[in-house]
């Protein structure tokens, strides 16, 4: 290895530290709301027209990973944008930390829901505490780069996937508040702490 | 003198690399910051850098008058303390510092006696 790439690797290592203890700003309080809206929406409307969204499970359990599949792509894009704006010339690499801590819980249920829906359907009922247990785990994993208040929102899912799991193990029913109220709870929770770090980190 | 107004023009004028940044115990200091985002106590910074308290002091005040170190006294217990950490400027420059030093060192690995004056774009 000559000076010139001992140095280069140098660099990279200081970049690497740099980004890795920088808060990632690429998540936004205005898309939580969203996806906060858009969970209310999604259990109101199956508490209105319950023989048209949720005849059976797997029909619930639709309209849900519908929710949660669109919640994910306008963060994800808004993520993109906002990190290219707000992080300028370390964006590639804050997306690249935080697509690593992300993306294996992403394919984790990913995973548990094909095989539930393909080939264990009897414990369907048990997919949305399952989501908001790998919701919560995500919150856990993300704390370093995120606002530390993040543990709050991580522990509101992690106890109603717990409380979830059993309720719909013991009742054997899905209710369109077992996902309504902790994504709606969960992430205007996440946009409150989200909006208050964004306001204290403004005069930075 | 005639001023250079494309930086195409001038491929070795580097105006990324920062004066704040371009200075050996600066670099250290600032590498040491970068780490830690809630910054290091004026003592850990001293070891870390192998400066004198006069010396850490002087360069301290140039990165925190360019608004790129946050210089804290906090108290502990009946001792004060001085806690040093990176703004998020700073971080933000000093990520543009680090990306030109980069760019400085590829074209320097890829010169090979026949300039090509387009590397460093």
């Amino acid at each position: 290895m000559t000076e010139f790439d001992n140095a280069l690797s140098q660099v990279h290592e200081i970049q690497a530290r740099l980004a890795e203890s920088t808060r990632f700003r690429g998540i936004g309080a205005d898309l939580n709301v969203f996806t906060a809206a858009l969970a209310l929406c999604a259990a109101l409307a199956q508490v209105i027209w319950p023989q048209v969204l949720q005849p059976d499970p797997l029909s619930y359990i639709a309209v849900w990973l519908v929710v949660l599949v669109l919640s994910t792509l306008a963060v994800c894009i808004d993520a993109v944008f906002r990190a290219r704006r707000l992080h300028g010339s370390m964006a590639g690499m804050m997306l690249s930390g935080a697509a690593h801590r992300t993306l294996p819980y992403a394919a984790a249920a990913v995973i548990i829901t094909c095989v539930i829906c393909g080939f264990a359907r009897e414990s369907v009922l048990l997919l949305p505490g399952l989501w908001q247990l790998l919701i919560g785990l995500l919150g856990f994993s993300v704390v370093r780069s995120l606002p530390r208040e993040i543990l709050w929102a991580s522990a509101w899912y992690f106890f109603c996937g717990s409380v979830v799991l059993v309720l719909a193990a013991y009742s054997g029913r899905l209710d369109p508040w077992m996902m309504g109220l902790p994504l709606v709870v969960g992430q205007a929770a996440v946009a409150l702490i989200l909006n208050r770090a964004e306001r204290g980190g403004a005069g930075d | 003198m005639a001023q250079v107004t494309d930086p195409s023009d001038a491929p070795f004028a580097f105006p990324g690399l920062d004066r704040a940044f371009h200075e050996k115990a600066r670099l250290g200091i600032v590498s040491s910051l970068c780490g830690h985002e809630d910054g290091l106590l004026f003592s850990e910074l001293k070891q870390l850098c192998a400066l004198t308290d006069g010396n850490l002091s002087r360069h301290l005040q140039v990165l925190e008058q360019a608004g790129f170190v946050l210089i804290e006294k906090t108290s502990a217990g009946r001792r004060s303390q001085t806690r040093c950490r990176l703004t998020g400027t700073g971080r933000a420059r000093f990520a543009e510092y680090l990306q030109e030093l980069e760019r400085v060192l590829r074209g320097a690995v890829d010169f090979d006696g026949a300039p090509d004056l387009g590397w460093a774009r």
